[in-house]
């Protein structure tokens, strides 16, 4: 828990050296999104019954922003700082095992993700005009979590293996924009090929776009599919564990 | 004395080529060991691999004779290492860095804010405590970095190059600081500098090609030495036959051509006279000649 803590803390006073540029980037990152996609995909969007027709796009744009806030904050931080000469050489040489600063390092962006994606659900909630349900908002929370537990394990995995910080930078950008479509944040599974579906439908973060609008608009969703994003949390922890033992050592 | 750290025939490969071969000895709890040597002797290799930051290919390394690699945990609890380049985190203050460290090892809240406290009194950075480090100089960047290897308070010390890009008050002044710590701590550093090596040593180990050429006291290294004098003769113009004639007397040791310059060393300053006799022949700019230190210690036992 000291390590989380040490991590946690970390991140905390690096967004507070940076308050304004961090603050106008939660508060407007939504609003961009939501109006450039609301424009744009009106037509794919699916009609759901007592609802406004954007309400079904907003989960996928908070899913996004905890997603992506986890991959971008955590691939920067271990690409720039990977290196023995660099700060994480101040964490090879320390006690600390390998299993709990992979763990701190994923772990330790929750809060901001969270902070982030909760505020962009009030924002689209206020330009929208319309209140998800209570609990739904709550257990929402969770899933945001688990998005950014995700994106932060991608971080991880791309922060270790890239070689090169542009063309790693531009993978990013297309992994962000491609799981944005092929996970039903943006648009129904049912606009891609019959062929690709299921394969698309299985796809962790398919899973949790599925799960935030059973939880926020009532859309009928299995709690078992929980499962899914957790085991993948705690599969891709594994996997980095192995290759953070690879760098941190020569 | 008790060995605080023992090396077992360590063998490190990098690249293709080894950067450590089949090193055995052991420091003693409480001293000082400087570490030379030129380039890509092995001397950062060494200390990685003490530090159980680096794995070698064969050997073990005990400290307080546990294994680096099969007790990590333990051996870097009580290990502090500082690397060459400054590697604090830039989008923190110092304080924060230091606070991230104390954690990093376990540290109570009260002990890391009385270890920053009295630390940064004695380095002399307090000032400068709510900095970023790209606000500081590279002199206070490293003192914050001695600084944040010693707040868990380390038996052992492995500093690389400590104080390489300081000014000379803060050369000194790490200096003073690392006497202070000798009796209590085991100090193991990397340097090039000659004088930083004569001044704060209890040995002096001199690497070459992952090696250990020399090894001991200085007084120890020179005394091997025995009374070896080094002279340099300066000509207008040194012609092959001169330089040939000098070479073959039996007094002088390792003769060379530098330029005009004849290079050479000898037993006795007697030697020096019977290549004046020589040389005298000949329009001479300028001679020097020096007892052998340990910068030409250096420069003979890692000649290739």
């Amino acid at each position: 828990m000291n390590l989380i803590s040490a991590f946690v803390r970390r991140r905390v006073a690096h967004i507070n050296h940076r308050w304004i540029g961090e603050l106008s980037l939660t508060l407007l990152l939504p609003i961009g999104i939501y109006i450039t996609l609301g424009f744009g995909l009106t037509n794919a969007i699916p009609e759901i019954e007592a609802v406004p027709k954007l309400a079904w796009l907003i989960p996928g744009i908070v899913l996004m922003i905890a997603f992506s806030g986890g991959l971008i904050t955590v691939f920067h931080d271990l690409f720039l700082n990977r290196s023995s000469n660099q700060f994480y050489g101040t964490v090879y040489t320390s006690p600390a095992t390998i299993v709990a600063t992979v763990t701190s390092l994923t772990v330790s962006v929750i809060p901001e993700g969270a902070v982030r994606s909760v505020l962009a659900i009030a924002i689209l909630q206020s330009l929208l005009g319309y209140v998800y349900p209570f609990t739904g908002q709550l257990l929402m929370v969770f899933l945001i979590i688990l998005a950014v537990l995700i994106g932060a394990s991608a971080g991880v995995t791309l922060g270790i293996v890239a070689k090169d910080a542009i063309a790693s930078q531009l993978t990013i950008l297309l992994l962000l924009i491609g799981l944005g479509f092929c996970s039903s944040w943006f648009v129904p599974l049912e606009t891609f090929p019959d062929s690709i579906q299921p394969l698309l439908a299985v796809l962790p973060t398919s899973v949790l776009g599925e799960l935030s609008r059973g939880v926020l608009i009532g859309a009928p969703v299995s709690a078992t599919l929980f499962l899914i994003p957790i085991g993948t949390v705690i599969f891709w922890t594994v996997v980095n564990v192995f290759l953070f033992s690879k760098i941190s050592t020569e | 004395m008790e060995a605080s750290i023992s090396l077992k025939k360590i063998g490190k490969v990098l690249n293709g080529s080894s950067v450590l071969a089949g090193l055995s000895f052991g420091i003693e709890r409480g001293s000082i060991m400087a570490v030379l040597g030129p380039n890509d002797s092995g001397k950062t290799a060494l200390l990685k691999v003490i530090a159980g930051f680096s794995k070698p290919e064969y050997g073990s390394v005990f400290i307080e004779g546990m294994d680096v690699q099969l007790r990590r945990i333990e051996t870097a609890s009580v290990l502090g290492y500082m690397p060459q380049e400054v590697n604090l985190d830039r989008h923190l203050t110092v304080l924060e860095n230091l606070q991230f460290h104390g954690r990093l090892y376990g540290l109570s809240r009260e002990r890391i804010n009385r270890q920053i406290a009295s630390l940064s009194e004695q380095l002399g950075f307090r000032a400068f405590i709510h900095d970023f480090p790209d606000d500081l100089s590279s002199g206070y960047q490293k003192r914050v970095m001695l600084c944040r290897t010693l707040l868990p308070d380390p038996q052992i010390l492995l500093l690389e190059e400590p104080t390489s890009s300081l000014d000379l008050r803060s050369q000194y002044m790490v200096w003073d600081f690392l006497q202070e710590m000798r009796g209590s701590k085991t100090i193991v550093y990397t340097t090039q500098s000659i004088r930083e090596a004569e001044r704060v040593h209890d040995r002096i180990v001199i690497m070459h090609h992952g090696h250990v050429a020399l090894d001991g006291t200085l007084d120890r290294l020179l005394e091997n030495a025995g009374e070896l004098f080094h002279f340099q003769i300066h000509f207008q113009k040194l012609p092959k036959d001169l330089y040939e004639e000098m070479s073959k007397l039996t007094t002088v040791v390792s003769p060379s051509q530098v330029g005009q310059v004849f290079d050479f060393y000898g037993r006795e300053r007697k030697v020096f006279f019977d290549i004046m006799k020589l040389a005298i022949k000949k329009k001479l700019v300028d001679y020097s000649a020096d007892k052998v230190g340990l910068e030409t210690l250096i420069m003979t036992s890692t000649e290739d």
